[in-house]
C-alpha cells in the first residue's frame, strides 16, 4: 500500500513542476493541466489507492504554487477525482486517443468548475477554458504511456 | 474557500504548505540559473575587464551622488522640519532575485526568492533599478510573489513630476503600458512627463519614479482623456529587486490637504 504512495506522489512532484515550468509565451496558453492529467492516470488505473482525497491535498498544493485562493484547485479537483471513479470502468476500455476527448471534457469542466468557483469568490476568474483542455488532450497518449511504464517499472 | 478570504488562521496553513511548495519551486527554477551560469563561466577575459572597468566607474559617479544627496537630505530635511511634516525620505532596502515568473499568460506575477523569513510583509513595494516594479500578494516562508504594476487588476496612484497633477495608473495587462484613468480634459499633462508614485492610499512610498507618459489622446466624445504611459522599471528583463521597508508610511500632509480635483 505504501509502496504505491513511493511511486504516485513523486509523478504529482513532476507534474507541480512542469505546472510551474517556464515556456515560451505561445505555449503557455496551451499549457497543459498537469496535475489534473496526472490524477486522472492514478484514479484510472488504480481507483482503490487513488481518490478525492490525493485530489484535494494535490489541489491544495496546487493552490500555494500558484497563489490562489486556498481551496480552489483542491475543491476543483476533488470534483474532478470523483468524476473519474464514475468513469473509470468506462475509460479503461477505451484506447488512449479516445481517452483523449474524454480527456478534453474531464479537464475543460475541471477548469469551468474552477472558474465559477473563483468568479463567485473573488468577483473575477481565469476564463482560459478550451485551450488549456485542448493541450492536455493533445499530451495524454504521451504522458499515459509515460506514467503507465513507470508504473509498471516499479509495480506499484 | 471562504475560509481563506475570511478567516485569518488559514494563512498559517498557507504557509505550511510553502513549505511543501519551496523543491518544487526550486526545481523549475533550474533551467533558468543553469542558463545564467553558463553565462556567466563562458564570458570572456576580456569583456569581464571591460565591465568591472565600467562598474568601478559608474560606482564613483554614485560615490560622488551620494556626497551630493547626504547635503541635500539634511537641507531637505531641514526644510521639512520648517514645514511641520515628519516624513523622512530613507528607506530600508532588502535585494532579492527573481527566481519564477507565473505561467499564467493572463496575470504579471512574478515570484522573488525573499519570503515571511526574511521580514517580507504583503502589500510591501518591489523597485528595480528604474523604477517601481509592483508589490507584494502573497508570501511564503522562502519565496513570495509579486503583482506587477502591469497587471489588469493593479492601480497606482500617481503624480505629474513636473506640476503634481495626481492620477490613478493602471495595469493594461501588457508588460509596455499603464493606463491613467479619470484624467480630465483639462489636466495638464503631456507626452514625455514623469510620473512619479504620490504616497496616497499609503501603499506606496512617494517618490519613485514609475513611468513617462507616451500617448495623450482628448476624445470629445468621452468624459475623460485617454492617457497612456510606459512603465520605466524592466518588468519583463530585472533579474534583482529591491524591496523597500518603508518605516514612515504617512500621508504626505501638504498633499492630503489640497482640496480633490473635479
Amino acid at each position: 500500500m505504501m509502496r504505491a504512495y513511493v511511486v504516485i506522489l513523486p509523478t504529482f512532484f513532476v507534474a507541480l513542476v512542469l505546472a510551474v515550468f517556464p515556456m515560451a509565451d505561445l505555449l503557455n496558453y496551451i499549457r497543459p493541466e498537469w496535475v489534473a492529467m496526472t490524477l486522472i492516470f492514478w484514479v484510472l488505473v488504480s481507483p482503490n489507492k487513488a481518490g478525492i482525497f490525493l485530489g484535494f491535498s494535490m489541489g491544495l498544493l496546487l493552490d500555494v504554487l500558484h497563489g490562489d485562493t486556498l481551496g480552489l484547485n483542491a475543491l476543483s479537483l476533488s470534483i474532478l477525482a470523483y468524476l473519474c471513479m464514475l468513469l473509470q470502468s468506462r475509460m479503461r476500455l477505451y484506447n488512449t486517443v479516445q481517452q483523449g476527448f474524454l480527456i478534453f471534457v474531464l479537464i475543460g469542466l475541471y477548469l469551468l468548475i474552477r472558474f465559477w468557483s473563483e468568479s463567485i469568490i473573488t468577483g473575477q476568474g481565469k476564463s482560459a477554458l478550451l485551450w488549456p483542455s485542448v493541450g492536455s488532450a493533445l499530451v495524454w497518449p504521451l504522458w499515459y504511456g509515460l506514467l503507465f511504464s513507470v508504473r509498471r517499472y516499479f509495480r506499484a | 474557500m471562504l475560509a481563506d478570504q475570511y478567516l485569518a488562521p488559514i494563512a498559517s496553513v498557507r504557509s505550511t504548505l510553502g513549505y511543501l511548495i519551496v523543491p518544487v519551486q526550486w526545481v523549475s527554477s533550474i533551467p533558468g540559473r543553469l542558463g545564467l551560469w553558463a553565462e556567466e563561466s563562458a564570458m570572456s577575459h576580456s569583456s569581464l575587464l571591460e565591465d568591472n572597468n565600467r562598474l568601478r566607474l559608474e560606482s564613483l559617479v554614485l560615490k560622488q551622488k551620494v556626497q551630493q544627496m547626504i547635503a541635500l537630505r539634511a537641507e531637505n530635511n531641514r526644510f521639512r522640519e520648517l514645514l511641520n511634516t515628519s516624513e523622512q525620505l530613507d528607506d530600508k532596502i532588502l535585494v532579492a532575485e527573481l527566481i519564477g515568473v507565473d505561467p499564467d499568460p493572463y496575470t504579471h506575477h512574478i515570484i522573488i526568492n525573499k519570503g515571511a523569513s526574511h521580514g517580507v510583509f504583503v502589500g510591501q513595494p518591489i523597485l528595480d533599478a528604474q523604477g517601481l516594479m509592483g508589490q507584494v500578494i502573497d508570501v511564503l516562508p522562502y519565496t513570495s510573489r509579486v503583482l506587477l504594476v502591469a497587471d489588469s487588476n493593479h492601480a497606482i496612484p500617481v503624480q505629474v513630476n513636473r506640476n503634481g497633477v495626481r492620477a490613478i495608473a493602471v495595469g493594461s495587462g501588457r508588460l509596455d503600458e499603464l493606463n491613467l484613468i479619470y484624467v480630465p480634459d483639462t489636466a495638464d499633462i503631456k507626452v514625455g512627463d514623469e510620473l512619479v508614485s504620490s504616497g496616497l492610499g499609503s501603499r506606496y512610498p512617494k517618490g519613485y519614479p514609475l513611468g513617462e507618459i507616451i500617448k495623450v489622446e482628448h476624445d470629445p466624445g468621452q468624459p475623460f482623456a485617454y492617457v497612456k504611459a510606459k512603465p520605466s522599471a524592466y518588468l519583463d528583463r530585472s533579474r534583482y529587486v529591491l524591496l523597500v521597508f518603508s518605516m514612515e508610511s504617512e500621508l504626505p500632509k501638504a498633499v492630503a490637504i489640497q482640496e480633490p480635483e473635479s
